[in-house]
This record gives structure tokens, C-alpha cells and sequence, in this order.
């Protein structure tokens, strides 16, 4: 069975240990058979300049037509410049949501501080990608507390709590959360993704590939061979993104 | 080539994972197409309170035991006792003695305990019977690499294995131990990160990466296939497949 696969995860720019050009990164997806991602910046980008920063990103997605979809970058420790900044990304530069990286933009992501970004974010519909998975500032359950602060925005769990057993607290989460979407990558427990479908429903899972940090064949495949039906994985792989951010 | 699991696990009955006996181990090496593997147990705690946690150390152990007497050329046998127990060190000695294991495996989250001194006369056992020591590690508190790593320096003749090589978010703390200590090794199961992996393998040497796969917690062809794919030399990846836990083990002496 071939599925029509969207990255809901992609990253441009560079990171710590990885780096890749939009150009790379199209390249690629004709390799691994994804027909459309999802983009944020990563890195120093996301920390500092991020109207330059969104600027570059737009300006990119651009230039691939209906191949990329951008998610502006924004830093809650900017107040309201992070706010205007938002506006002006949604509105003006067509990106399409909001990504949140809270281990290297340095703030927990229960805190106060982040609310304005999500207020923004319900104002303008968009859903927002934030990284978990990482103790201290963005575990499921802290993710979970922002969720039920703000039950209208749609909040999307990147990597799903990540490693060891968060992904059980990840499904309490989201259990109790219809708002939180779960996102596969770099999540390498499979049976995480069948209980997932099991407990929330296969309209709650968007694939993505958290690509330069991963290998894309990888996390295609730990999807592809879970046990659960076509239909469930058609959803997963494009489906439900595609609702999500109306591509 | 020979291809060796550096981590698997006998299935119990574990939260919402279902029992399963070691022909499910088998059965996911062949689809991966996996030689041999080592085995440990899953279930480093009592979860019966009827079964004392000695009483339930030992059941745990006989086992894995088991489970290599059926599958002598598949599976290797890893031990592991409760450091916080008294008498731990005799007992792994022993342990070794009874039952021809060939490497340890501790989870000090599971186990409940910091790696400091209550390792260190276990670790004597280990420099004694040049015992391979398996840690899990990368999750903070008590399985932070760093605290694992630092009992390197004492035990400079024990391999030192980080499983998961810091689980994602501590992959820094565990390349820089494997980095300083000669005897610190890194195993690959639940490392997503390829970058990390092929930076790993250039800047440390392939002889300090093990593969791994967390069977069945994990699946082992997800696993292996990401390090198949690796962007290095076909003899570093014969090396880090098997070659390198393999020579680790050939030097124990149960």
C-alpha cells in the first residue's frame, strides 16, 4: 500500500548536531516519498530575530510552491512583541501555525509566559507544534496543564513525551484532552502509536520526521508496519494534518 | 556478517505490555535478522508481594537462565541483583558462577538507586570476571550517563555500556563520557538522533558503539535498520552490529 505521506515535523535551517537547506530537504522528500512537510525554523533562529527569521522562512516555502507549509517561530519570552510578531507571520507571511521549541528557546511550558502566544494562536486558528518529552520543561503532563488552560487551541505533542515511558503519561494527556494532538516522531516505542489509536481515536495522530534530527525511512517505517488498518495509517500519514492546517 | 543484539529483554507482564515467553524474542531477531542477542530480565522489581524481592531476584535470574538453555546459540545471558539488598556483590559473584552469565544489567530508575558507592563492590565483581556492566541511562535522576560513567575512573577494567546512549535528551552527557573514559561504550537501542550516531562513530571510533534494540519493547527491524542506514564505513557497521559487544563478552569469564 502506498500512502500519500505529509511531514507534520520538518525543520530548515540549522540545530546543534544537524543542519539542512530547504533545498536539501526537497531533494530528500523525493527520496522518501513525502509529498508535503511542515516546516519551522530550529536552533539560534528560533531564539532571537525572529521577524528575520520568519521573513527567511516564508520567503523559502515560497519559492517550493505547495511542497512546504511554514510554521512561524515564536518566542514567548518577547511578551507581546512575540504576539505582534505572530499576527504579522499568520497574517501578512502565510505562514500557516506556530512551533515552540522549549528546551532551546528556555522556558517551561506550563508557564504564564507562554499564554499569549497561544491566545494568539486561537485568535488566529492555528494549531501549535511544541517539542515534549524533555524532563523539567516540557513533559506530557506539563504539556497537559497548558492543554487544559487552554482548551480551544489545538495544541500538537511533538515526539509524543519522547523517550522511556512518557508516552503513557503522553496518552493520559490526551485522553483527558481532545485538544492535543499527538506527533509520531522520534517516538521509537511502536506499540505507543497502537495503544494511541486504541485510546484516542486514529484522527489524533500526525506522522512527522522532526527531519535533519532523524532518518526520515525510519520513522516512515515505524509507521507502515504498525498494526492498525489502512485507513488508520492514510489518516496518520496525511490525513489528519492536512484537516488540521486545511492543506 | 554476524549480527548481535547488545539489549533485549525477557517480556513479563509489565504495565499494559502483555507476558510473553523468549519465543517472541526469537521470533522478532529472525524477522530483524539477528544472530544472537543478550538477554535481561524486564522486571528488576518484585511486582508479587507475596515473592520477597531476593526470592523474586533469583526467580527473575533463573529465567533468563532458562530461556538461554533453550536457545544456547541465540541468546547470552546478562544477571542483574538489587544493589540496595545486602550482600549484592557475593550474590552477582555467585550468580556468574551458577549460572555462566556474561554480562550484568542494571536500571537504576527501576532498581531504585543512585550510581555511586552502592555500585562499587558489585563493580569489584565485574573488574574480577571482567563482567560487561549494562546501565540504562539518559533518564535524570538516577540514570543520568554522567553519574554512571563517573564509576569508570575506579573500574578502569570493566566496560562500562550506556544503554540507549543517553535517551535522546541526555545523547551530549553520553558521548562525552564515552569520550573521557576508554571503557565507557554506548549502545544504540532507542537513538533516534542519526546525526548523533554518525558523529558518534567518527569522533569516538566505531569500537565504542554497540547496537542495541530493547526487544520487544522496542521493534529490532526499526532498530537495526537505522543503523544499516548509517552514513559510514561497512566494516564500522560490522563492528558496532556485532562485532564489538561480541569481543566484550569473549573476554568475561563466568
Amino acid at each position: 500500500m502506498v500512502y500519500r505521506i505529509f511531514d507534520a515535523h520538518a525543520h530548515i535551517g540549522k540545530d546543534l548536531f544537524c543542519k539542512m537547506s530547504a533545498e536539501e530537504l526537497v531533494d530528500g522528500m523525493k527520496n522518501w516519498n513525502i509529498s508535503k512537510a511542515v516546516v519551522s525554523p530550529m536552533g539560534r533562529a528560533v531564539i532571537s530575530n525572529l521577524a528575520e527569521t520568519n521573513d527567511e522562512l516564508s520567503s523559502v516555502i515560497n519559492r517550493y510552491g505547495d511542497k512546504l507549509v511554514g510554521l512561524a517561530a515564536a518566542n514567548p519570552w518577547y511578551g507581546q512583541e512575540a504576539v505582534e510578531e505572530i499576527d504579522r507571520a499568520i497574517g501578512s507571511l502565510g505562514l500557516r501555525g506556530i512551533k515552540l521549541s522549549p528546551v532551546t528557546q528556555g522556558f517551561p511550558v506550563n508557564h504564564e509566559i507562554v499564554h499569549p502566544v497561544i491566545e494568539a494562536a486561537i485568535n488566529h486558528g492555528v494549531p501549535v507544534l511544541i517539542d515534549t518529552g524533555f524532563p523539567v520543561l516540557s513533559l506530557p503532563f506539563q504539556f497537559g496543564d497548558l492543554a487544559k488552560t487552554f482548551p480551544d487551541a489545538t495544541l500538537i505533542m511533538g515526539h509524543m513525551g519522547l523517550a522511556d515511558y512518557n508516552w503513557f503519561d503522553a496518552l493520559v494527556v490526551a485522553r483527558s484532552c481532545p485538544n492535543v494532538i499527538i506527533e509520531t516522531s522520534s517516538q521509537d516505542c511502536q506499540i505507543s502509536f497502537e495503544q494511541a489509536v486504541k485510546d484516542v481515536g486514529e484522527d489524533r495522530l500526525v506522522f512527522g520526521t522532526d527531519i535533519p534530527h532523524t532518518d526520515p525511512v525510519v520513522e516512515i517505517r515505524k509507521i507502515e508496519t504498525l498494526d492498525i488498518s489502512s485507513a488508520a495509517k492514510s489518516k496518520i500519514f496525511s490525513e489528519n494534518i492536512a484537516r488540521l492546517l486545511a492543506l | 556478517m554476524n549480527v548481535m543484539d547488545a539489549h533485549s529483554h525477557l517480556m513479563v507482564k509489565f504495565l499494559m505490555y502483555k507476558e510473553a515467553g523468549v519465543e517472541l524474542n526469537i521470533q522478532m531477531m529472525d524477522k530483524a535478522g539477528i544472530d544472537r542477542a543478550c538477554l535481561f530480565t524486564s522486571d528488576f522489581l518484585s511486582t508479587d508481594v507475596s515473592v520477597a524481592p531476593k526470592a523474586w531476584e533469583e526467580r527473575m535470574n533463573e529465567k533468563i537462565a532458562e530461556s538461554v538453555e533453550s536457545y544456547p546459540d541465540r541468546l547470552v545471558g546478562f544477571g542483574t541483583v538489587d544493589p540496595k539488598i545486602e550482600r549484592a556483590a557475593e550474590r552477582l559473584d555467585s550468580l556468574i558462577a551458577k549460572y555462566g552469565f556474561r554480562g550484568a544489567k542494571f536500571h537504576p530508575w527501576h532498581q531504585d538507586f543512585p550510581c555511586g558507592d552502592v555500585m562499587h563492590p558489585i563493580m569489584e565483581v565485574a573488574a574480577k570476571r571482567r563482567l560487561p556492566m549494562m546501565f540504562h541511562s539518559g533518564t535524570p535522576v538516577y540514570a543520568q550517563p554522567l553519574a554512571i560513567a563517573w564509576m569508570a575512573e575506579y573500574f578502569p577494567d570493566v566496560p562500562i555500556i550506556l544503554a540507549h546512549m543517553g535517551l535522546t535528551c541526555m545523547y551530549v552527557d553520553a558521548v562525552h563520557a564515552a569520550k573521557r573514559y576508554e571503557n565507557v561504550f554506548l549502545e544504540t537501542s532507542a537513538m533516534p538522533y542519526t546525526p548523533v550516531l554518525e558523529k558518534a562513530v567518527s569522533e569516538l571510533g566505531p569500537h565504542k558503539i554497540l547496537f542495541g534494540t530493547d526487544t520487544p519493547f522496542l521493534y529490532p527491524y526499526i532498530e537495526i535498520l537505522r543503523i544499516q542506514r548509517l552514513k559510514i564505513e561497512e566494516d564500522d557497521k560490522e563492528m558496532i552490529l556485532g562485532g564489538n559487544i561480541e569481543r566484550l563478552i569473549d573476554r568475561s569469564t563466568p
